[in-house]
């Protein structure tokens, strides 16, 4: 189990974490949703020990990060979000390194390092050098180092950046194993699709403060049962802005010269209405999407902007 | 341990499937040490210099007295070259030679008549041993005219004056008179040279004469700690690629001490460095001729001050801001250190100024005491004095590393 309570990390006038707090059970995946810079590494660099956090209480498995780093750190497994390997050495000696790390050896690692290889279907490329590996191949196998030692928490920070869809569609699929077996695993991402399909609980991160957390449902609830409507063009904000208030169920969330985007009650039905009011304040219109609530119109409702700025 | 032992051997499978790395850092002080053996010491023979003598005067005395460098053991060390005057500075400016010698018009005529006349010499400031050898060679020969004229000044002032006039050759008579008067002042002396009034008896008390020195004796243990050096500077460099590519953090985050780390680079490092020692200081003993028995305890010497070396440069990458500047910084400490610390250029070659410098240089202080151990001079008490030395700089060294990176470097 993981416990987060109002942590807080500065590197000078910077508070990349701002008294945020969580907790992850056992056999659940936690999701840190935020863009870049919002603190989910600094969150992450805390809990496995190699950041002093400046404030604030962090626990693995009961045992105090600080006090205890050791202990703590004995069944914590960490796929950083760097492909980290060495790339001279083989899969196999690479899987041997890691698990001589976390204190593995004899036949019990050499055991794990074949189930490792075949769980991540890369048997037969045991002996090659990681560098001729592909990205989606290495990533597998970070990710497979990060669990030889079949830790009780995992803290997987960004493990699917830069995957071919294939590679990614399995990842997912292995730390959701890793959650069925039990494990406690905290996840961060950008990608909301990610966030979505992979976490049960998801905290929404943004400049290194925690906005929002709950299950998905939880947080979709908190936007309503508004559509997303974003409109692309050409727009003189006031003069849009004036113009759309007077649109039933809408509720602006980002504007400014070339886009709008807002939250709308019953969208299908309304948009002509938004189009109609947009035109009159003499708006040009080359683009509209209109989408179902998603965590994208939650993050842009809590933070004013969208996740990949 | 057993963390430290993973640490290192790791280290050391990534760098044998690297080894292209390690001969870069090898393969710089050996190409150089190839270079000086091709042009100074096939043939066991100290370096060579070239002499240029510009020649103005012409005369069988200038020519007698230019002869003097191409002679004998001078001969084996300088290349005499005859040059135009212009021509002998425009090259001395290219740094073409060790010197140059201007004999003037009139010198011959003036040196027979004991009038005075003035030699130059210019040396190229680069160079101090072979410079100072002609300087000296020339003082000698000054000093002998001065004595020539003090015997025979007065038959030379008449030869001077040539024969007489309408006549192209001395009369016979004149030749006979001239040689009687030579001859018995020779004589008169004889009783003076031969034997010899006064004998100087030498005795040398303390150390052993020291071993003669050759070529491989003097440059190649200098490089074999600049390869040190270099590979020291090139597994430190392995700090900041563990960090980029997030293997450290992941270290790190592990359940084991954050100096087992340091502590595997270490023992990697040591391996490589002892190596990289014995291999380089076996070449050394079998092309000096030094007496076998001295190759390990070299060795073991070279070994541990590179190893003191990669601590030291260790931290440097530590406590830099960035990759870029760690490297930029590398560079800066060990390239003036190889240059000054008798990597390039040995010590005893150097202008006086900056072998003083030279020896204070860790590489340089290091270098010396291998020269001892490789010479038969070094004493047990005095090396195991500095040994110790040597082991408290790496544990304050590798005290201060361990520190760095269990404080935030790797975040």
């Amino acid at each position: 189990m993981i416990e987060v309570e109002e942590l807080r990390k500065s590197y000078g006038e910077l508070a990349a974490v701002d008294g945020v707090s969580f907790r992850v059970r056992a056999g659940e995946v936690f999701g840190l949703l935020g863009p870049n810079g919002a603190g989910k590494t600094t969150t992450i660099g805390c809990l496995s020990g190699l950041l002093a956090p400046d404030g604030g209480r962090l626990r693995i498995l009961g045992h105090e990060v600080g006090r205890q780093g050791s202990a703590a750190r004995e069944r914590l497994g960490l796929v950083p979000q760097e492909i980290a390997l060495y790339e001279e050495l083989s899969a196999r000696e690479n899987l041997a390194y890691w698990g001589g790390v976390y204190g593995l050896r004899g036949p019990d690692l050499r055991r794990r390092i074949q189930e490792a290889l075949e769980l991540i279907g890369l048997e037969d490329r045991a002996r090659d050098p990681v560098r001729t590996f592909s990205g989606g191949m290495k990533r597998r196998l970070n990710f497979a180092c990060g669990i030889l030692h079949r830790p009780a928490v995992l803290l997987l920070d960004e493990p699917a950046v830069g995957v071919d869809p294939q590679s990614r569609v399995r990842l997912l699929e292995l730390v959701r194993e890793q959650a069925r077996s039990g494990v406690c695993v905290l996840y961060t991402t950008h990608y909301m699709e990610e966030a979505e399909a992979l976490c049960d609980r998801l905290g929404v991160l943004d400049r290194g403060k925690l906005v929002a957390q709950g299950t998905l449902e939880e947080l979709r609830a908190m936007l309503g049962e508004r559509d997303l409507v974003r409109v692309n063009g050409s727009f003189h904000v006031e003069a849009a802005r004036r113009a759309l208030a007077g649109v039933e169920g809408l509720e602006i969330l980002q504007a400014d010269g070339t886009q709008i985007v807002a939250a709308l009650a019953e969208g299908p039905r309304r948009l002509p209405s938004v189009l109609a009011a947009l035109a009159a304040a003499g708006a040009e219109v080359r683009e509209t999407r209109l989408t179902q609530p998603s965590l994208e119109s939650l993050f842009i409702k809590l933070t004013g902007k969208e996740l990949r700025e | 341990m057993r963390a430290v032992w993973l640490s290192a051997w790791k280290d050391l499978l990534r760098l044998r499937r690297d080894p292209g790395a390690l001969a870069l850092w090898v393969g710089i002080p050996l190409f150089v040490v190839v270079l000086m053996w091709v042009l100074f010491g096939r043939s066991g023979a100290a370096p060579r210099g070239r002499l240029l003598v510009a020649d103005e005067d012409g005369s069988l005395v200038s020519r007698l007295a230019a002869s003097v460098f191409g002679q004998g053991p001078l001969g084996e060390m300088l290349v005499v070259e005859r040059t135009a005057r212009a021509e002998g500075e425009r090259r001395m400016r290219r740094g073409e030679a060790s010197a140059l010698l201007v004999i003037p018009k009139g010198f011959g005529r003036a040196l027979l008549r004991g009038e005075p006349c003035r030699l130059t010499l210019i040396k190229n400031p680069a160079q101090r041993i072979l410079p100072g050898i002609i300087e000296e060679t020339l003082a000698m020969m000054v000093e002998g005219a001065f004595y020539l004229q003090a015997m025979w000044g007065e038959e030379l002032r008449e030869l001077a004056q040539g024969p007489p006039e309408g006549a192209t050759t001395f009369p016979d008579a004149t030749v006979a008179e001239l040689s009687v008067r030579m001859n018995r002042i020779g004589a008169g002396l004889g009783g003076w040279l031969d034997p010899p009034r006064i004998r100087l008896k030498t005795e040398e008390t303390g150390k052993a004469p020291a071993e003669p020195v050759n070529f491989a004796a003097l440059f190649a243990p200098g490089m074999v700690m600049l390869a040190l050096l270099f590979v020291a500077q090139g597994l430190g460099a392995d700090f900041w690629s563990e960090r980029e590519s997030g293997t450290l953090r992941r270290t790190l985050a592990g359940p084991g001490p954050r100096w087992a780390l340091l502590g595997g680079k270490l023992a990697a490092a040591g391996a490589v460095l002892s190596g990289v020692s014995l291999a380089g200081l076996a070449g050394v003993v079998w092309a000096a001729g030094i007496p076998p028995v001295r190759l390990l305890p070299a060795a073991a010497w070279s070994g541990a001050a590179g190893a003191v070396f990669f601590l030291l440069l260790a931290l440097v990458q530590l406590y830099a801001t960035s990759e870029r500047a760690a490297h930029i910084l590398g560079s800066l400490v060990v390239m003036p250190l190889a240059l000054v610390g008798g990597g390039l250029f040995p010590l005893e070659v150097m202008p006086e100024s900056l072998a003083r410098i030279g020896r204070w240089t860790p590489n340089g202080w290091a270098l010396i005491q291998l020269k001892a151990i490789l010479g038969g001079a070094a004493e047990p008490q005095r090396l195991a004095l500095y040994g110790a030395g040597l082991a408290v700089v790496g544990a304050a060294a590798f005290l201060l590393a361990a520190r760095r990176l269990s404080r935030g470097f790797a975040a």
